[in-house]
């Protein structure tokens, strides 16, 4: 017995080395790892883990409260001391606004995809799934909602609704529920013709059963990625509406309205523009860097 | 304390590093204007703060030629007097048509400009006006530029009295008009009215010629004729206008040919209009433009006649208690306010809700308005039964002043435990929130300018009589009977000094009854280009080019 352990048989040998084998390219297989491969996307993930980090800890890294104003430093430049971001037009420290909006602009974002997507995954599943008059009537309504641009789509909701964190974020959702659904059914009619699906049709799964646990999580990796990306524009959106006066309500700091007050003084104070707008840079990018990688490491074609 | 400014210091270095150069550029340019800023926020803005531009002294004669391009925010909709309402149509108007009188160079008095010389009877009901028998109206398509007659000024007043929306000429007291002659005319009022003259200098009271104006009909508001010394050639919507010179104008000629007025929305294209050389005059400059204009030496500023404020619901919700609103006004620093809001030093410091420039402004009122103290603040409102604050809401139209301005009050008001709830939406928005809003307790407070003339009539009347109450100059609902009976007697009154006094009785009891915080008096802010000569920038910022005390002229 000691000695067949001590000394294994070559075809055990063999078993340990396929096992082995199997284990290492399951691991080159999984996600992680072949995220942790692309550097680039893994950049964007830095990005996106710090600038939530920053959001989660805001109340203990910022030096000031966000809208502690102070009309006597107004307009400070960047590295003052006490200010290193500088000030704005009523004197509040810079660092904190970028802070504490850092927290309202990832909110917004990813709660406005969260709500387009849960709403356009339902729908595109209903539309792509069962076809024919709901289909086709669920995708006009969709067309109608796309022939809106989605900015003015926003803007329209929050004519409507009134502003506030929670008014854009759901302005946002709504104007984001098309792209979402035309994305989802496109990829049903993909998975729904799959044999595994026809297999469960024959033995008489039930349509929810059909729909939520072998279609949807086949469309999953393409919803991921589609959401990385939209997140990106969802920032973009809040911001615009911000600097638009349509979004966050005052004096509540968002990047977007960051931005709108130092299109006051770009030529006198260019630093507060700057440091909005290259916070919204820096994040809009991570998430596409993100995005990117994950649809690269999901596409079989890009398999090397 | 440490950890955390340390982590500050270590956050703030990652951040600053993931900025990368973008933030170098502003590092450099920031500190040159930061001086600038920071002082004129340190103190509040001055009259003597205003900037008077130096014109370049002439290199000789008075020169004659040239088009004047003038640069304005927004475009004129219709110039026809009877329907205009922005700044921009009156602009227009005040180039082609005319009134029986204006007001001098330093807005102070009323000066003849169609009329010749009047008088007023012992009742003060008649107003007789002797005219110019040298005036001739603008040739256009239904009149070949005849002679302007007293019948010119019945139709033009009547019509104004019978058509027009805005109150222009004292309806409430106007009569008729009685001609005399060709070249005389009585204006019967039904009693004594002290604005009555003044009302007279509105631009609505052109005097336009009738065959024009019904030849045209709907489309006299596009095709302006008048007696001015410039005659509408084209108006291009949202484009520009164009003015050629009168070449029958009974005053001086016009020195420049024409005038082309153009539409920039963005105040930064209006400042680079004129520094490229492309316009001579950008008007209603606001906000970074002004400091723009000003390094660029083409900044000329005047105190304008208006009064900007914050008001209070007078009638319910917390601010109904008079306590409570001193206790407001108590906890705002109006001084760190105005100049938190004004960083280019874009307005003055006011204390009434009159503006220093009217005849009617005593300063002896000034010190009724109630001095920074926080901490009397929260005893009064401890007194009032709000020992722990309470919620309200402030209504603004949308514009960076005004926002700005919501903020700092949502501060201050916070120190004492006040919250602040600021809505901010379109002006025509606001404006529907605010009308009448002292029915409920909805809107506690809201932001507004008042544009008024000299007369404390266009103030104290329209801020203060329980008649205004449904309108927005008095949304916030002061009805108080003894001030609305000086009101109607300093109305009726004709001389100035009785008036000053029934005015001055209203201020003092409106400023002990706190009605609001009447904290600026925004400046008239214009760019203009060196090489034009004889500008005037007036308290009421008309475009002045050819009047009886200035004559633009441009040097070639």
């Amino acid at each position: 017995m000691g000695d067949k352990k001590s000394r294994p048989s070559g075809d055990a040998l063999g078993r340990e080395a396929n096992i082995e084998m199997l284990k290492r390219e399951r691991r080159a297989n999984n996600a992680w790892h072949k995220l942790k491969r692309n550097k680039i996307a893994m950049a964007g993930l830095f990005v996106i883990v710090f600038m939530v980090l920053v959001a989660i800890f805001a109340p203990l890294l910022a030096p000031y409260p966000p809208n502690k104003v102070n009309p006597g430093q107004a307009y400070l430049p960047f590295g003052s001391p006490g200010h290193i971001f500088g000030t704005d037009d009523l004197g509040r420290d810079l660092l904190s606004r970028i802070i504490y909006g850092g927290r309202i602009s990832l909110i917004v974002a990813v709660g406005a995809t969260f709500v387009g997507a849960t709403l356009g995954i339902l729908l595109g599943l209903t539309a792509g799934y069962f076809g024919g008059w709901l289909d086709s009537l669920i995708m006009r309504i969709m067309d109608g909602m796309f022939s809106f641009p989605f900015i003015l789509m926003a803007m329209i909701l929050i004519t409507v609704i009134g502003n506030g964190v929670l008014n854009v974020t759901f302005a946002i959702g709504i104007a984001n529920v098309p792209s979402f659904a035309r994305v989802v059914r496109g990829q049903v009619h993909i998975v729904k013709r799959e044999e595994y699906c026809n297999a469960g049709k024959v033995i008489g799964v039930s349509n929810t059963r059909q729909l939520f646990c072998h279609i949807l999580p086949n469309t999953m990796s393409q919803i991921i990625v589609y959401a990385t990306l939209r997140v990106a524009d969802a920032i973009i959106s809040e911001a615009f509406l911000s600097f638009l006066g349509l979004g966050i309500a005052l004096p509540t700091a968002s990047w977007g309205s960051i931005l709108k007050t130092g299109r006051e003084c770009l030529t006198t104070a260019p630093h507060v523009a700057t440091i909005g707008g290259v916070f919204i840079l820096v994040t809009v990018l991570g998430f596409n860097l993100l995005g990117d990688g994950i649809r690269d490491i999901m596409d079989p074609k890009m398999k090397q | 304390m440490i950890r955390r400014s340390v982590t500050t210091w270590v956050l703030a270095a990652a951040l600053a590093a993931m900025t990368l150069a973008g933030c170098g550029s502003s590092n450099q340019s920031a500190p040159q204007q930061d001086t600038t800023t920071t002082a004129a926020a340190s103190e509040p803005a001055t009259t003597a703060a205003l900037e008077t531009r130096a014109e370049e002294e002439p290199s000789g004669e008075v020169q004659k030629g040239g088009i004047l391009t003038v640069v304005v925010p927004s475009s004129p909709k219709t110039v026809d007097p009877k329907d205009h309402t922005t700044d921009y149509e009156a602009d227009i108007i005040f180039q082609v048509a005319q009134n029986l009188v204006t007001y001098n160079k330093d807005y102070t008095d009323i000066i003849p400009l169609l009329a010749t010389e009047w008088s007023v009877s012992e009742d003060g009901k008649d107003y007789t006006f002797k005219l110019r028998d040298d005036v001739y109206f603008q040739p256009g398509k239904f009149q070949d530029g005849r002679q302007m007659v007293a019948e010119d000024v019945k139709y033009s007043l009547e019509r104004i009295y019978n058509e027009c929306a805005t109150d222009r000429i004292c309806r409430e007291f106007f009569e008729s008009v009685e001609v005399v002659n060709d070249f005389e005319v009585i204006i019967h009022l039904k009693d004594s009215c002290g604005p009555f003259l003044e009302t007279l200098c509105d631009i609505g009271n052109g005097i336009l010629p009738k065959e024009e104006v019904e030849g045209w009909g709907d489309e006299f508001g596009y095709h302006l004729v008048g007696t001015g010394p410039f005659m509408l050639e084209e108006m291009v919507a949202d484009e520009q206008v164009t003015l050629k010179k009168n070449p029958n104008y009974w005053g001086d000629e016009p020195n420049v040919d024409g005038v082309v007025v153009k539409t920039a929305s963005d105040n930064s294209q209006i400042v680079n209009a004129l520094v490229s050389d492309e316009a001579h005059i950008g008007m209603y400059l606001q906000g970074e433009s002004i400091q723009r204009a000003k390094d660029a030496g083409l900044l000329a500023q005047a105190p304008a006649t208006s009064v900007t404020m914050i008001r209070f619901n007078m009638q319910n919700g917390p601010t109904a208690d008079p306590k409570v609103r001193e206790a407001i006004i108590k906890a705002v620093d109006i001084d760190g306010m105005v100049s938190g809001i004004y960083q280019y030093g874009e307005a003055s410091r006011i204390y009434q809700p009159l503006t220093f420039l009217s005849w009617g402004y005593q300063d002896k009122y000034d010190s009724l308005i109630p001095e920074y103290d926080p901490e009397a603040a929260k005893a009064l409102l401890a007194e009032a039964g709000y020992p722990d604050g309470f919620t309200m809401t402030m209504y603004i139209g949308s514009s960076t002043n005004r926002e700005k301005m919501a903020q700092l009050f949502q501060y201050y008001l916070g120190e004492v435990g006040i919250t602040v709830e600021i809505k901010s939406s379109t002006m025509a928005d606001w404006m529907s929130a605010v009308t009448g809003s002292y029915k409920d307790s909805v809107v506690n407070s809201y932001g507004i300018t008042f544009n008024g003339t000299i007369d404390p009539y266009a103030y104290e009347e329209k801020f203060f009589t329980s008649n205004n109450i449904d309108s927005v100059s008095n949304a916030g609902g002061y009805a108080d009977d003894q001030v609305d009976e000086w009101l109607y007697a300093a109305y009726k009154e004709t001389d100035r000094e009785k008036r000053t006094e029934y005015y001055g009785q209203v201020m003092e009891k409106v400023m002990n009854d706190n009605v609001g915080i009447f904290y600026a008096c925004e400046a008239r802010n214009w760019g203009i280009a060196p090489k034009v000569h004889d500008s005037v920038v007036r308290a009421d910022s008309r475009l002045l080019i050819c009047t009886p005390f200035n004559n633009i002229w441009i040097e070639q």
